[in-house]
């Protein structure tokens, strides 16, 4: 993807001002806990793994109806090897995006970061995002969004659930 | 000959030619194809794969990240427009909705009176479309290949007395898959991957896949030297720098890669990377009881033409046009404005969906740029007026869907815009679509190398060559001063044959 997701002045000075003023507050190591190491990853760190998890978990829960969820579709997994493949730039501003994602709870005065946050609450926390006054907020979720989307929707045990046979080249070709 | 996967060398050798072509879609492989039948050695790049067949496996995931340029996720630089095109052998009409719709007259009739393109009257087009026409098999779908989404699409607008058209294409033996938009399984589109690309290679024509051409040098000397990154199998990553030295190089790497080379290359007057046209595209669901299983069949093939016209003075094709699109779960899916549990509910409506485009013509004014490190910036020039525009095909689409039987209508944007009757399509007045709201799209990318007959007006001479170069021509979209037709594939091919053609003459064959 070489979609410019973020003016990167102004992405990096959302960024340094969300960074520096958890780090005045000598909350960030405690607030950020230790991730647990995860094998295999290609271009996100334990850190950001987590918060990807966490922000998967939200958009693609289990519902009644539509049991198949993130977890499911491994989409954390998927998302870093896409990262993986992407031009430097995106992928780095990607990876900003999810940092950001992580503190911003604090920065709406919550004693918590985004991982941390319960699923109807991170939810609610993107959702904040997607309508935000700040664009920068809004690129960021819905980069995340569109990605994530066709990523759970690409796999094939959803789409029982949405009425979708798959492709159905194999039967008609001669 | 055949074509080559460069991916595949070791080390990529030097290539000499009498020209090098960049890009392999509808302008390059006719250019190729022309060129070649003249007796010019010609060589031609491209950044895509080579997928024809079960290789096309109807998979978002994989299909997206193949055939489509930044796979499938390139955007305006806010955001506000996805901007989508073809990166694969054969370019754009692998991966598009095979519609044929020429250039009116009224708008090459513009081109000559507002823009002085005399060379592109519709009597010189004529019959350069006509081929095109026939290189493309052109038909009309049958009555029983219009799906349910047509079908109530047409409904809506008999019902409400409009005007509307079933779409020429350019399908044979097309068995209603509904995958168009990630390549046709039953290679049924006759397009440049099956026409022009074999007729190139048959009269000589060398085709090297996997190669990214990044510069160029020497514009205005006699050998120009093409800077080309080998990149690896599955196109992400640039491996190794080949160089092709040619005396003429044609640029038809689709609109904005064309003037992204140039703007690399240094290449050009202040007129390159400006005068875009992207021709958003917003797109207007639909929910009805029935089911319409509108992943399945043509996607695309009914239009609404009521609210267009060809002979703006200001700007040839005008006003709007509405024309039913579908697509695989995964496509669809990143048009929806939520997740969580809401998200998953509205994709579990996806069997009793329709869906419709509205194409707005816009009037060339985004802009290009190019950072250093080679990444493209879209500036787009969406003003008050397109957007107004936006909100009477917004309101025109939900019109036609109510007028069909639907339930709801969704303009899908941050928050959602439902419409259950007339009286809601107030909404749709109160939109305000901030950018990264609302899905807009793009597929018709022209200008940013315009087309003028004087340099003071634009890039490039009316024949194609760029000002201030000895022998660099763009013969895609690029040229356009305005958009040519709400489809763009038919007249890429007209203009790039004539041009071709008079290259030809140009260089003494
Ligand atoms: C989703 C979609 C649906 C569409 N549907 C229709 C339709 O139904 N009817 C219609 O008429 N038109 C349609 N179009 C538009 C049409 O296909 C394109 O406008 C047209 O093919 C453009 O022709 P082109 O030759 O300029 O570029 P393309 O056909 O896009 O070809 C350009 C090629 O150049 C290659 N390239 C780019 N940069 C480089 C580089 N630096 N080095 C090497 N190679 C490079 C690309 O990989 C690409 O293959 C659609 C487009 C899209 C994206
Ligand atoms: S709908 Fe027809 S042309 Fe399109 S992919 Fe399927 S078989 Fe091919």
């Amino acid at each position: 993807m070489d979609s410019p997701l973020f003016r990167r002045r102004a992405f990096l000075g959302a960024c340094a001002g969300a960074g520096g003023l958890l780090f005045m507050g000598g909350a960030l190591a405690w607030l950020r806990g230790s991730a647990p190491a995860v094998d295999g990853l290609l271009a996100l760190t334990p850190q950001e793994h987590r918060t990807l998890v966490a922000l998967c978990r939200a958009l693609f829960p289990a519902t009644p109806e539509f049991p198949h969820n993130a977890d499911d579709a491994d989409l954390a997994r998927r998302f870093d090897l896409f990262l993986a493949d992407e031009p430097p730039w995106n992928r780095e501003d990607l990876k900003k995006a999810l940092f950001l994602l992580e503190f911003s709870p604090v920065l709406a005065f919550r004693v918590s970061t985004f991982s941390r946050l319960d699923e109807p609450a991170r939810l609610l926390h993107f959702a904040s995002w997607q309508r935000s006054r700040v664009l920068l907020l809004r690129q960021a979720a819905a980069g995340f969004l569109r990605i994530l989307s066709l990523m759970f929707y690409d796999d094939r045990a959803a789409w029982p659930a949405i009425g979708y046979e798959g492709p159905i080249h194999r039967a008609v070709t001669p | 000959m055949t074509v080559l996967d460069v991916s595949a060398l070791a080390t990529p050798p030097d290539v000499d030619a009498a020209v090098c072509i960049v890009g392999s879609g509808s302008a390059g492989a006719t250019a190729a194809w022309v060129l070649a039948e003249a007796g010019l050695d010609v060589v031609v790049l491209e950044e895509g794969g080579d997928f024809t067949g079960p290789q096309l496996t109807g998979r978002d995931g994989p299909m997206y990240d193949q055939l489509y340029m930044d796979r499938g996720a390139r955007t305006t630089s806010d955001l506000s427009i996805t901007v989508l095109q073809g990166r694969v052998l054969g370019g754009g009409p692998v991966i598009n909705a095979s519609d044929v719709v020429p250039m009116h007259d009224g708008t090459a009739r513009h081109w000559v009176k507002r823009w002085g393109l005399t060379d592109f009257s519709p009597e010189a087009l004529a019959p350069y479309r006509d081929r095109a026409l026939r290189d493309l098999s052109v038909n009309a779908p049958a009555e029983e290949q219009l799906n349910t989404n047509n079908r109530l699409l047409r409904e809506g607008t008999r019902a409400l007395g409009w005007r509307g058209e079933v779409m020429a294409h350019n399908r044979v033996g097309c068995a209603g898959t509904g995958t168009c938009l990630i390549g046709c399984p039953l290679n049924a589109k006759r397009n440049t991957r099956f026409v022009a690309i074999p007729a190139a290679l048959e009269k000589g024509a060398r085709f090297l896949t996997r190669a990214r051409a990044v510069r160029i040098e020497g514009a205005d000397s006699d050998v120009k030297t093409v800077h080309v990154w080998q990149l690896d199998p599955r196109g992400h990553h640039e491996r190794a720098l080949f160089h092709v030295r040619a005396r003429t190089v044609v640029l038809a790497a689709n609109a904005l890669a064309s003037a992204q080379l140039l703007l690399r290359s240094g290449i050009g007057n202040a007129h390159v990377g400006r005068h875009v046209s992207l021709q958003p595209q917003l797109p207007v669901t639909a929910l009805f009881k029935q089911e319409v299983r509108f992943f399945r069949g043509i996607p695309q093939a009914y239009a609404i033409t009521q609210h267009e016209r060809f002979d703006d003075q200001q700007h040839g094709w005008w006003g709007f046009r509405i024309e039913a699109i579908a697509g695989t779960p995964g496509i669809v899916s990143t048009l929806m404005p939520m997740g969580g549990a809401e998200g998953k509910a509205l994709m579990r409506r996806y069997p009793h969906v329709a869906a419709v485009l509205c194409l707005l013509p816009d009037d060339a004014t985004s802009r290009l740029e190019v950072e250093s490190n080679g990444r493209l910036r879209i500036h787009h020039g969406m003003d008050a007026e397109l957007l107004g525009r936006a909100r009477e095909a917004g309101k025109a689409a939900a019109r036609a869907f109510l007028a069909a039987g639907a339930v709801e209508v969704m303009i899908p944007a941050v928050p959602p815009v439902v419409i259950r009757k007339e009286a809601d399509l107030a909404r749709v007045d109160a939109m305000d679509f901030a950018p990264a709201t609302v899905p807009f799209l793009s597929a018709h990318q022209q200008g940013g190398i315009r087309y003028a007959p004087s340099e003071s007006d634009g890039a490039a001479a009316p024949d194609g060559r760029v000002y201030g170069t000895r022998g660099v021509y763009a013969l895609d979209s690029a040229g356009y001063p305005s958009s040519a037709s709400s489809h763009t594939m038919t007249p890429i091919m007209t203009t790039a044959r004539m041009l071709a053609e008079q290259l030809v003459t140009l260089l003494g064959r």
